[in-house]
């Protein structure tokens, strides 16, 4: 998960890189392109730069047309199974203003559309939820519904010390994602934490999000 | 099935239980995922979590049905076989706090649902359920065992093997 949120947090900083380029495109065809490479040299699938065309109608329908037959300078990575894309190659890849949904694929089957949209998609997302420790709190918590849930079930369970869980408990308490209630069971007094309506909307956003993102092409799952 | 038979349950055994207490609801938790590991099936679909096998479909069907399980009113009744293995569980689990009844289900989780050997099932709930102390483990254990722990064929082979030497002996002594 770690590193799939550190690999989404690079996907992101390259996006951004290629977004803040204000220049014009040449054609008013092309929105996005990369250096294209000889294909004599360089085949397609192999890891040379490659070139990227998408026409205005593309983006304004936002679907992918037929791939046309591959050429130096002028194929659609869609359906191509050979295509490879190499993110680590910024050096060769120019985006123009107004390249809103850029369609880039690689060995794996990443679909840079996907990052687009699930970029977009976390910024509703609270992010003070997203550390590991808030995360399975909120999740373990959830499970238990209006049952609740003791906090030395919690800390045995996620092996986190007395006072990282208290203070993790006390920030999603805050929040007003989780209450504390005060029982007695067995004689002893407990702390049992059950989840909010709020809370149960953002876990809810949340494991939407996480689902999205886990199950996108770019982690080579399909 | 369901709540219902849920209820049945809970009815037979002699719990009269208060949605609102929180020991109350882990003894139903409890209480019936034992008896569905003993057979008595009611449907629920119990998974690992933190506090061992959790139902969260069995708590929503509580909770919708908070009247129903505190009057134990339902229209299920239950057969023989399963009016037996009630009759088993109160013999063992008779007045059994909610720590004893949450050990013997996480061990009976392990050992018998997931068919860890006998120490490695210990060992988990040992992790478990640290917060409880060594009596109410081996209580909680060594109920869940008596409850559910069914010999293997080797192991009634082997019982029977035992069981031969003193069958013969006393028919030698008979004999004399």
């Amino acid at each position: 998960m770690k590193n799939q949120l550190i690999f989404l947090s690079e996907v992101f900083h390259y996006l951004a890189s290629l977004f803040i380029i204000p220049s014009t495109p040449k054609s008013p065809n092309i929105i996005a392109m990369a250096t294209p490479a000889p294909i004599a040299k360089s085949p397609y699938w192999g890891d040379a730069p490659v070139s990227l065309r998408i026409t205005p109608a593309t983006i304004s329908t936002a679907t992918i047309p037929e791939p046309p037959m591959p050429s130096p300078n002028n194929f659609c990575a869609k359906k191509s199974p050979h295509f490879k894309f190499y993110f680590n190659n910024k050096a060769n890849i120019k985006a123009y203003k107004g390249a809103s949904t850029i369609y880039l694929q690689r060995e794996g089957g990443i679909l840079l559309k996907d990052f687009v949209e699930i970029i977009d998609d976390a910024k509703v997302l609270n992010s003070k939820v997203f550390s590991l420790i808030r995360l399975e709190l909120l999740s373990n918590i959830a499970i238990f519904g209006r049952d609740g849930v003791s906090s030395r079930e919690l800390s045995t369970t996620l092996g986190v010390s007395d006072g990282t869980l208290y203070a993790n408990l006390k920030a999603l308490e805050e929040l007003e994602y989780i209450k504390l209630n005060k029982i007695k069971l067995e004689g002893k007094d407990l702390d049992t934490y059950t989840i909010t309506t709020l809370g149960l909307e953002e876990w809810e956003r949340v494991k939407a999000w996480l689902k999205k993102f886990v199950e996108c092409e770019c982690n080579g799952n399909k | 099935m369901g709540i219902n038979k849920a209820i049945a349950c809970l009815k037979a055994i002699g719990i009269k239980p208060k949605v609102d207490l929180f020991g109350d609801r882990i003894k139903i938790q409890k209480a019936i995922f034992l008896l569905e590991q003993k057979g008595v099936e009611m449907g629920f679909n119990y998974g690992l979590h933190l506090r061992g096998p959790y139902s969260p479909t069995l708590t929503q069907e509580i909770y919708a049905h908070q009247e129903e399980v505190e009057k134990l009113q339902t229209h299920e009744t239950l057969n023989k076989v399963e009016q037996e293995k009630i009759k088993e569980y109160i013999e063992i689990f008779d007045d059994s706090e909610a720590s004893i009844l949450e050990v013997a289900a996480t061990y009976a989780l392990f050992a018998y649902k997931y068919r860890f050997d006998p120490v490695s099932a210990t060992k988990r709930v040992k992790e478990m359920k640290k917060f409880y102390s060594e009596k109410q483990l081996a209580l909680g254990m060594s109920k869940a065992k008596q409850f559910l722990y069914k010999p293997t064929k080797e192991e009634l082979g082997e019982i029977k093997k035992d069981h031969k030497v003193w069958q013969e002996a006393s028919a030698h002594s008979v004999k004399e």
